[in-house]
């Protein structure tokens, strides 16, 4: 380029090199940029029906190293927040009638109007999707179960009866046949003796009786249990709550009325459940303990415990683990008549218990008593009287029924010890000794009337006969009893079928609820909490004299997804310049997680309920990316370019947040058996390759390869008659997906004069949907991929928008637009596009300021070096407002960056605090103390300094600043005092709360005092508008109906007042700075302060500031110093508390426990460079130490701060 | 097959469009092209911006710039 310069003169020189800096694609410029160019810039997207919103940071500067080489480097961050959709599903199965569920899974009266598709949560179970609250709770399923299985349990009842009456009848015949063949032998046998010796009869007679009397008094003995028992409950506890009454009849096998948790627990042959409460039917136990170690619970919603064996035998209660700890809440009592009465009965059902007294006293059957008191927390061993019982009631002194008082107890059992009764084997033994007495004697005497050989003889005929027709009449029985079992086995096994099948059917009756074709789609939305997103990009370029060759990296970060890129590309200019070619390659290489929900349900991990158990999403793609294009200038005022690009992508190509509703992936029959499921557990892929997320609903599935190829045409005119030029583009895209787009775009670039262009455009876009689309499906698809996502339907796209573009003096440039975008199924080309369910429109809007160092007015030619922008000796990076520009039109760009940090211990005033501390005393307010502290905060501030001198005594500063902080909490740093507090409170432990967005905003005037040589002072007068919120919330607000987009405000809760963006307030920031300057030495010294002027919207403000603070510092070298100052701070506390919800369990939730009084020191570096390429920029460091601290309340050690700067004027 | 013959269709379409332009326009002549509004990108931060917003929320992209990056959506 240099040989052409020295051909030609100046002005055709400088014609060429600007025609010739005409742009490749890729490529855009064959000339490096001769000096820095930056740009900074936002832009918003929000659409309509509060839906989703973004923000997007933006910077870049382009950085020339040689006249060869060019650096760029780029910087993105975009917050995003909002309700999107997740999925879709046929309008006709919303507000379906559906039961409010009771704990133990049976309907409750009310009637509540819900989607069929249960929302999705973090944790997904068999039991979730059956029992509690899926399908089950339907009222068609609800109402028509229960008359289906009422019918059918009353058909086998009377089919089992019949077959029942039928065997016993069979039995009695044989029964009587028996006895009639007995009696007969009997007979023969008697005459036979009688015919030895006629004292014979009468003496067996009267033996016979005696024995038969004997027998009879053994008959009476009251059952015993069998042998030593105990109740651990350790297996077999499954259900989280037990209301069977064991008090009231059994059912046949002894147990209780009622399955489930509407049962009774049973183990080792014992019965335990409630005492029938007649005044609250929802009476019940609890299960306790984890699943390693499960115990009884009994507190204040029930009539107390009471066991029993299963066939109402009696035993001895010997002991058990009986734990009443006095416990806060949850068990105050301890007056004198907080105690557990203990009643031991004589027969095993005792009814009406409850409405009684409670005393054993009251009760006829009560044969034994014991007394604990309230706080008894051990091994309790009962006294003898509960040695012989046949059932034990344990309950709340003066409660036989649920409390109505509020009054509230608690007691855990574990470890209950029954044994036989030893009164009663004694009794059993002593009769058994009578029978052999009178035996004895019976034979002693048969031996003397007689030959005892002929005797013996008779005797042992007369059993073989007795024997033979025993076994004969054993065996008719034993077959008459199988063939009973056996058809009745068959009857149950028959209506168990039938009841099995009319849940199914019920089931598909409510999964496949008529969907005439064509219902319309209803999306149901999820709410997304704030995430941001951060891209650092770096590119270079080397350019040739007719090619420039490119490569570019960056990555981009989210907190779900991370992709790392690099490109490599080419542009060659020829036919003197008028064409240009270019080629380029990237590879994109992705990271893909999901967010796991915050706080998932106790239900979705336990083991009885059969969860899902899909591995968290760890998942990668990859994109390869050909592009290929050519620029060619057709006339003086007309450029045509045109790309093709080719991309292939694989791996993970789905979107891990959007579901699908697919009817009859699970069977009906299959949510049956979820329903019922097997004590293996359930086998969920087994079931679906798909990933359940809730009732018929999954989460999508995309093919893992995509093929696309797209070509891009643009033609630009340049209208010299209207000083205008319009562009026309034209996009064609195709991919392997089934989807063909078309987008057509105009723009009109008006030139105006004062330095304004103005930019009208409109854009239409049109696409066909992706093959595996639909808003929902009646069908599983063959090939297993689905998608509902919005973005793979067909659609188009229609927007107008305005661009207005100001040339400023001095190479400034500020851009400003808006685009309107009318997203609808209906604007697709050639129509058939997805219904109107999913149309909604949304705008951008956009504003970008471009500062071009090249673009310097040109005095001298030449660089003046730094004294002609001298704003005195440099000062701090920590130190704001501290320079003024000494010129008349001067203006400073530069751009700040601020650190701090906490971490460590907890302090009060200058003194370490303990844990203990913090919670009798930081937390005033909260009942039980603090629950957390901060484990760390951070704060990342990014300001924009712009300053413009209108005169040489006044400077006007404008600093916008982006905020970013971050707070981890510690583990609970004591009990809970409840389990309410836990469901309330716990599950923050260990969290970190984020909030970044805008900061609030500061205008500043610098007006210059005193200005010797040497000696300098200047005021500040700055106020700061409000523009960053103080709403950063803690987690996103629930929708208020899972079709609607209106967020639940009620439920909004904010985070900590340190966690707020700005301070809601217009703060007066005045300032006083004094710098001087001899030969290297210089320095300074500034008074500044924030006064709040009122209190923000929730009517608090943040203390107001004082700090002083002086520097010395010394120039190393001509481009080098180094500063030493040390500031001291006072900050008042928070005045007022908020109004809004906000967190409580946190020192920093207090007002009490903000601002303080510190002392720090700083050392700074500061980079000034005199000349050259850099000349006129200005980067400093510092890092500022704590060294002395007097906080007010309670708060965390402070780290440090550090401070960069960079600025450039001109 | 489909997308070759695309590919094809596609260079053929560039090469007669090429060769129509190809009338000579004289360095001095270049002054309109060399206008920021005449540059293939004139606002290249709002395009960005937008091509952003737009593959987020249509299926398509690509066609503008070479490398990838996170959506910042869902």
């Amino acid at each position: 380029m240099a040989a052409i310069k020295a051909d030609k003169n100046t002005a055709l020189a400088a014609l060429t090199t600007a025609a010739l800096s005409l742009p490749g694609l890729n490529a855009p410029a064959a000339i490096p940029a001769a000096q820095i160019e930056a740009n900074t810039s936002y832009g918003h997207y929000q659409e309509s029906s509060n839906r989703m919103r973004v923000d997007v940071y933006h910077a870049d500067a382009i950085i020339p190293l040689t006249d060869r080489i060019e650096l760029a480097f780029s910087m993105d961050r975009d917050t995003y927040s909002g309700a999107t959709p997740s999925f879709s599903m046929p309008a006709s199965m919303t507000n379906v009638p559906k039961y409010k569920q009771k704990s133990d899974g049976t309907p409750a009266s009310d009637v509540s109007y819900v989607d069929v598709i249960a929302a999705a949560s973090g944790g997904v179970t068999a039991a979730g999707l059956t029992i509690l609250g899926g399908l089950n709770g339907f009222q068609s399923f609800s109402d028509g179960n229960i008359a289906a299985q009422a019918e059918i349990a009353a058909n086998k009842d009377l089919a089992l009866t019949e077959l029942q009456n039928t065997t016993d009848n069979d039995q009695a015949a044989l029964e009587a046949g028996y006895q009639a063949d007995q009696v007969l032998l009997k007979n023969t046998y008697e005459a036979e003796l009688g015919s030895l010796n006629n004292a014979i009869p009468a003496l067996t007679n009267q033996y016979h009786s005696q024995v038969d009397a004997v027998n009879a008094k053994l008959a009476a003995v009251p059952g015993n249990i069998d042998s030593a028992r105990i109740m651990d409950f350790n297996k077999g506890m499954i259900q989280s709550a037990y209301a069977g009454f064991t008090n009231t009849a059994p059912i046949a096998g002894g147990g209780c009325a009622g399955s489930g948790a509407s049962g009774c627990y049973e183990q080792n042959g014992m019965v335990i459940g409630i005492v029938q409460d007649t005044s609250n039917p929802i009476a019940h136990l609890h299960r306790a303990g984890n699943i390693a170690d499960r115990a009884l619970q009994y507190h204040s919603d029930s009539s107390g415990i009471y066991i029993r064996s299963l066939d109402s035998k009696a035993f001895s209660l010997d002991s058990m683990d009986f734990k009443a700890p006095i416990n806060g809440a949850e068990n105050p009592g301890s007056g004198p008549n907080d105690y557990w009465d203990i009643l031991g009965f004589n027969t095993a059902l005792n009814p009406t218990l409850d409405l009684g007294t409670g005393d054993c006293a009251n009760y006829a059957t009560c044969v034994a008593y014991q007394k604990v008191k309230n706080g008894f927390n051990g091994t309790l061993l009962l006294n003898s009287s509960f040695s012989n019982i046949s059932a034990v009631w344990i309950h709340y002194h003066g409660y036989p029924q649920t409390p109505t008082d509020g009054a509230a107890f608690s007691m855990t059992l574990d470890n209950i010890r029954v044994s036989p009764v030893v009164a009663l084997i004694n009794e059993v033994n002593a009769y058994k000794a009578q029978l052999t007495t009178l035996s004895d004697a019976y034979n002693a005497q048969l031996a003397v009337l007689a030959d005892p050989a002929q005797l013996a003889r008779l005797t042992n005929n007369y059993t073989a006969q007795i024997s033979a027709l025993t076994a004969n009449y054993t065996a008719e029985t034993a077959a008459l009893g199988q063939k009973y079992t056996d058809q009745s086995a068959q009857q149950v096994a028959a209506f168990n079928e039938l009841a099995k099948q009319a849940a199914i059917s019920l089931y598909s009756e409510i999964l496949n609820s008529q969907i005439p074709t064509g219902t319309k789609a209803v999306q149901v939305f999820q709410v997304q909490p704030q995430e941001t997103r951060t891209s650092p990009q770096f590119s270079a370029r080397y350019y040739l004299d007719s090619t420039t060759l490119g490569i570019s990296g960056g990555l981009s970060d989210e907190p779900d997804f991370l992709s790392n890129f690099g490109s490599a590309n080419v542009s060659h200019e020829f036919n003197d310049k008028l064409t240009t070619v270019s080629a380029g390659y990237s590879l994109s290489s992705n990271t893909i997680t999901r967010n796991g929900s915050a706080h998932s349900s106790h239900h979705a991990t336990d083991p009885a309920h059969y969860p899902t158990d899909y591995a968290p999403l760890y998942e990668t793609s990859s994109f390869n990316t050909f592009n290929t294009g050519i620029a060619q200038v057709l006339s003086k005022n007309t450029l045509f370019q045109s790309t093709a690009t080719f991309t292939h992508q694989s791996g993970y190509l789905s979107n891990p947040y959007k579901y699908v509703y697919i009817r009859g992936e699970i069977t009906p029959e299959e949510y049956y058996n979820l329903w019922n499921p097997p004590a293996s557990g359930v086998d969920w892929n087994a079931i679906t390759s798909l990933e359940v997320v809730g009732l018929d609903l999954f989460r999508e599935v995309r093919p893992e390869q995509r093929n696309i190829f797209s070509l891009s045409n643009g033609i630009n005119q340049f209208i010299p008659a209207l000083d205008a030029s319009v562009h026309f583009d034209y996009r064609f895209f195709s991919d392997d997906w089934g989807i063909n787009s078309h987008a057509f775009e105009l723009k009109w670039f008006q030139s105006l004069p004062w330095g304004l262009t103005v930019t009208p455009g409109i854009r239409y876009y049109s696409q066909s949907q992706a093959y595996f689309f639909a808003p929902y499906f009646l069908a599983p698809r063959a090939d297993g991929y689905y998608s509902s996502d919005f973005r793979l339907s067909g659609f188009g796209d229609l927007s107008g928008g305005l661009t207005i573009n100001k040339q400023f003096a001095r190479g400034i440039n500020l851009e400003i637009g808006a685009e309107y975008v009318t997203h609808s199924g209906s604007l697709k080309l050639g129509g058939g596009g997805v219904g109107d369910y999913a149309n909604f429109n949304y705008y951008l809007a956009h504003a970008n300021l471009n500062v071009d160092l090249s673009a310097k007015p040109l005095t001298g030619g030449k660089h003046s070096g730094h004294h002609m922008h001298d704003h005195g000796a440099p000062v701090p990076a920590g130190v704001l407002y501290g320079q003024m520009m000494n010129q008349a039109d001067s203006i400073m760009v530069g751009y700040r960056y601020m650190y701090s940090g906490q971490s460590g211990s907890m302090q009060h005033g200058s003194h370490v605090v303990s844990d203990q501390t913090l919670v009798s005393k930081a937390c005033d307010g909260f009942p039980n103390g603090c629950l957390y502290r901060p484990a760390s905060m951070s704060m990342n501030m990014h300001m924009l300094d712009l300053m413009y001198a209108p005169t040489d005594w006044l400077n006007i500063m404008l600093m916008p600043q982006l905020v970013n902080m971050d707070m981890t909490m510690s583990d609970a740093i004591r009990p809970f005092a409840d389990t309410t507090e836990e469901t309330d409170f716990g599950g923050h432990g260990g969290a970190t709360h984020h909030s970044n967005d805008i900061g609030d905003t500061v205008l500043t005037a610098l007006v210059k005092v005193l200005d010797t040589k040497g000696q300098h002072v200047h005021v500040g007068l700055g106020i700061s508008a409000p523009t960053g919120s103080i709403d950063a919330q803690e987690s996103p607000a629930p929708l208020v109906g899972t079709t609607s987009t209106q967020v639940e405000n009620s439920a909004v809760v904010l985070q900590d007042y340190g966690m707020q963006l700005g301070s809601g307030t217009w703060d007066f920031k005045p300032s006083l700075t004094y710098t001087g300057q001899v030969n290297n030495w210089s320095w300074g010294a500034q008074f500044s302060g924030v006064k709040r002027l009122d209190k923000n919207k929730y009517g608090y403000n943040y203390g107001d500031i004082f700090q002083v603070t002086g520097w010395g510092s010394y120039q190393l070298c001509n481009w080098l110093s180094a500063s030493v100052r040390s500031v001291y701070t006072a900050q008042g506390d928070i005045q007022g508390e908020s109004s809004k919800v906000h967190l409580i369990t946190e020192t920093v939730d207090y007002p009490g426990n903000y601002g303080g009084r510190f002392v720090d020191m700083g050392f700074g570096l500061n980079i000034s460079i005199p000349e050259g390429h850099f000349a006129d920029h200005n980067l400093s460091f510092e890092w500022l130490q704590p060294v002395a601290t007097d906080f007010n309340g309670y708060q965390l050690e402070r780290t440090g701060a550090l401070a960069v700067s960079w600025n450039y004027s001109f | 097959m489909l997308f070759l013959t695309r590919w094809l269709n596609g260079l053929i379409y560039c090469g007669l469009l090429v060769c129509q332009g190809c009338a000579t326009v004289a360095p001095w002549e270049r002054g309109n092209l060399a206008r920021k509004e005449m540059s293939t990108n004139p606002h290249p931060n709002l395009n960005s911006f937008r091509d952003h917003i737009f593959s987020s929320k249509e299926a398509s992209q690509g066609g503008h710039s070479g490398a990838g990056g996170g959506c910042g959506c869902n």
